[in-house]
């Protein structure tokens, strides 16, 4: 199997090369068969990849331990359904999972790529498989997942206790593909631009796939927080560590880049500056993959010592000066169509929403890098977490939802005052009676005031703006009230999808200002039969009941809950212990409603039988994790073509 | 949902001190041998007994600055989450301040050299949605008769968009 997969990798490597040089040569000299077999040879490369995937997925299950990847990455005690996650939990399998959904999404991309988009596809083809070329040549030289060891050994490292959670089924997937996902816009933004292209070409095929890398990493980085709150025991979900940032930077860059590429889509404007983010969201997506691997900053994220970091930092650099380059030589060709009409109008709005997404990415990265410039500078060691992004990075994403409430209400080209003020004028009513019932309910914090406000100030909007919308097709169609909805939907998807992803990251804010600022925790320490009061929770501590496996000792507590005096339920936390790798990981147990988690994990067994449990309320977080279904709704409504047929071509 | 200064029996013998307010101290100091992560996350003994630490302190009476100095004396100052807001490292919370305001002037003023000159605009069709339904209901059919080719209109005014 071993000699398979490399077999595989290095003819993928001679494909993409392969690929690269026939469509730029093809090009130049205008040889459209070359062109075209340049182009094809990324189904093959699909194929390839998919056949080296297979055989290291063939070599876990086998558990062959001749593999060195295999051998660090899996035991025989580790059950066969984790084989999966054991195949990208390391440098090498991830590369190799990364290759493998970058052939993927090119396959796709160039297979339905818009006809509008063809002219300059053999620029796109050529560096969707350089970047390709990168991963493969990576693999082979250094990071190679088929390098076998000079002996087996009987049984294998096994894999990491932390990453046995039904989230990591899902989440690095989506944030892998996410991350390299970016490519294609990218690719189809500077295929545009070298090939001379007036330049609005390349948008839909942009914004398609700026959308579909938006949502596998907005869903990377929800199922990632929610792997944080169930398994590492701390009862939060998201602490700015470097890592998370590096995947989250992205992200927001891309925000902004898909609220951005609707005006030039809309309206012909802002040509350079869409290139501009596309251009930084890739250069942060390249960040992002390189902070994994021998990145400079220590993290729980990271997989360990490499020496890839050199490397990655070289084709990060090139990835951001050669785009540079080639931006400058066609300066020229990225004039807009049109002039601006007013100030106070969509165009300025959207501006506006890509100054904060930008901004908030920028605090992130300064946070990133002014350690060093401290050191630098001042010669001191200081360390920017969690408090520094809290403080920061907080009010701005306060500001980001005042815009996302104010922003739709406002037409493109030119808004008049009034009846903004009009479109507004009901929302706002909302917002400021929701802060004076909480001020009356005893909360006196501004920022949870204002973060409430804002949430349903946004949320009543979004209401009026479908109400309305349903009445005028009712009186006009003669529709029932459900049709109409429906229908209104239907006829314009991206605006309509907008609104539920909207409705989607309000559910998020609910949850994230709910649970960080009236989260309760306490820390106790309960022998069997003890109970501890918190807030109208009567938690009862039952018992342990030590299981022995293979690899580990799993402690089930069973904790019984009451609620003001009445049996409530009994939940069961869990704790194991891993002697080989001389750590524990805990799963918590969390009864979540609407209203609030109850959440308790258990953080030490004690020798008597008592137990160290750290318990939390946190209000509102169930809202959080519905968010992100209700993201991908939205997302796959605004991306629902309307004519498929109109809008592709067959690539072959 | 409010917090209360509360008094856990169980964790510690140390009394007379708002929990809540400890473990907003907690969130504050890293862990010395965990990456980015507070006392408040990590789980290991250290941390554990740093936490023991805050609720001493803040039971003696000291205060939040205080408690923070005293880790920042033992452990240097690397050791709060956070730069001091004083001397060099007032760059680390004014620059962004900095360059998110100096962006915006930059693009107010982009904007404004990508305005033409203001025309004075004959309609304004949405200047009577509230008070009557038919602009708007125009506006919904043409969405629709919009809706069914390539155009997406939610454009008001109708300009023309390259779908």
């Amino acid at each position: 199997m071993a000699s398979l997969g490399a077999i595989g990798l290095c003819i993928a490597l001679v494909l993409s090369s392969y690929s690269v040089i026939g469509s730029l040569l093809g090009k130049s000299i205008k040889i459209p068969a070359l062109e075209e077999s340049a182009r094809r040879a990324i189904y093959v490369l699909l194929l390839v990849v998919f056949v080296s995937t297979v055989s290291l997925v063939t070599a876990f299950i086998n558990r062959d331990f001749q593999i060195a990847y295999v051998a660090a990455h899996s035991n025989l005690a580790m059950p066969n359904i984790y084989t999966w996650v054991a195949f990208y939990a390391g440098n090498e399998g991830s590369l190799l999972f990364i290759a493998l959904a970058l052939a993927l999404l090119s396959s796709i991309a160039i297979r339905l790529a818009p006809a509008r988009s063809r002219e300059t596809l053999a620029y796109t083809v050529a560096i969707l498989m350089l970047v390709e070329t990168f991963f493969l040549a990576v693999m082979i030289f250094m990071a190679n997942p088929f390098d076998t060891l000079p002996l087996t050994p009987s049984d294998g490292e096994g894999i990491n206790p932390l990453l046995t959670h039904f989230g990591m089924f899902f989440h690095p997937p989506a944030l892998m593909s996410g991350l390299i996902g970016l490519t294609i816009p990218f690719a189809f933004a500077m295929a545009s631009l070298i090939g001379k292209q007036n330049n609005d070409e390349w948008v839909d095929a942009g914004r398609t796939w700026g959308i579909i890398s938006w949502v596998l990493l907005a869903s990377g980085l929800l199922l990632g927080s929610w792997w944080a709150y169930t398994i590492l025991g701390w009862g939060g979900f998201w602490f700015w560590d470097p890592v998370e940032n590096a995947a989250f930077m992205p992200w927001l860059a891309l925000t902004a880049f898909i609220h951005s590429i609707m005006v030039q889509k809309r309206r012909g404007m802002f040509r350079m500056w869409n290139i501009v983010l596309i251009n930084v969201a890739f250069a942060l997506a390249l960040y992002g993959m390189f902070m994994n691997r021998g990145g400079p900053v220590p993290s729980v994220h990271s997989f360990g010592a490499s020496d890839l970091g050199l490397v990655f930092l070289s084709f990060l650099a090139a990835g951001i000066l050669i785009p540079f380059l080639i931006f400058f030589w066609r300066f020229n060709s990225l004039k807009s169509a049109q002039s601006l009409d007013s100030m106070l109008s969509r165009e300025a709005a959207f501006l506006m929403n890509n100054l904060l997404f930008l901004g908030i990415a920028f605090v992130t990265l300064w946070g990133t890098v002014y350690p060093l410039l401290s050191r630098l500078g001042s010669g001191e060691e200081i360390t920017v977490a969690r408090p520094f992004y809290d403080q920061v990075n907080g009010p701005l994403m306060l500001l980001l939802i005042l815009l996302m409430g104010i922003g739709p209400l406002i037409p493109w080209r030119q808004a008049n005052l009034a009846s903004i003020k009009n479109a507004l004028l009901v929302p706002t009513m909302v917002g400021v009676i929701v802060i004076i019932l909480l001020t009356i309910c005893g909360i006196h914090r501004a920022l949870p005031l204002i973060g409430f406000g804002l949430c349903s100030t946004v949320f009543t909007g979004i209401l009026t703006e479908w109400v309305r919308g349903t009445k005028a097709r009712h009186h006009s169609s003669q529709e029932i009230y459900p049709v109409a909805f429906v229908k209104l939907v239907l006829a314009n998807r991206p605006r309509y999808g907008g609104y539920i992803v909207h409705l989607a990251v309000i559910m998020v804010a609910f949850g994230v200002i709910g649970s960080s600022f009236f989260g309760l925790q306490r820390d106790v320490v309960l022998a069997p039969g003890e109970t501890y009061d918190i807030a109208d929770y009567q938690i009862k501590y039952i018992g342990t009941n030590p299981i022995v496996k293979s690899d580990r000792t799993e402690f089930y507590s069973s904790i019984e809950v009451d609620r003001n005096g009445e049996y409530l339920t009994t939940m069961t936390a869990r704790r194991s212990f891993y002697p080989s790798f001389n750590m524990a990981s805990t799963l918590a147990g969390i009864r979540s409603t609407p209203v609030e988690d109850l959440y308790i994990v258990p953080s030490e067994n004690m020798p008597d039988g008592s137990v160290g449990f750290r318990i939390l309320i946190n209000p509102l977080m169930w809202w959080m994790w519905i968010g992100g279904p209700v993201m991908i709704l939205g997302t796959v409504i605004a991306l629902w073509p309307q004519q498929i047929r109109q809008n592709t071509m067959r690539a072959n | 949902m409010a917090q209360s200064p509360d008094t856990p029996s169980t964790s510690t013998d140390i009394i007379d001190y708002d929990e809540s307010h400890a473990q907003s101290i907690d969130q504050q100091i890293m862990c010395p041998v965990c990456p980015a992560e507070t006392i408040d996350q990590a789980q290991v003994p250290i941390a554990k007994q740093m936490r023991k630490i805050v609720r001493e302190q803040l039971a003696g009476g000291a205060s939040e600055a205080e408690i923070l100095s005293f880790f920042a004396d033992r452990y240097g100052q690397a050791i709060i989450g956070a730069p001091p807001k004083s001397g060099f490292n007032l760059i680390a919370w004014l620059f962004p301040v900095v360059a998110l305001a100096s962006a915006l002037v930059a693009s107010i003023f982009v904007l404004k050299s990508m305005t033409r000159k203001p025309v004075i605009s004959v309609t304004s069709p949405e200047s009577e949605i509230d008070s009557q339904l038919d602009p708007f209901l125009q506006r919904v059919d043409s969405d629709m008769g919009l809706g069914e080719g390539k155009q997406n209109g939610n454009l008001r005014g109708g300009p023309t968009g390259d779908g």
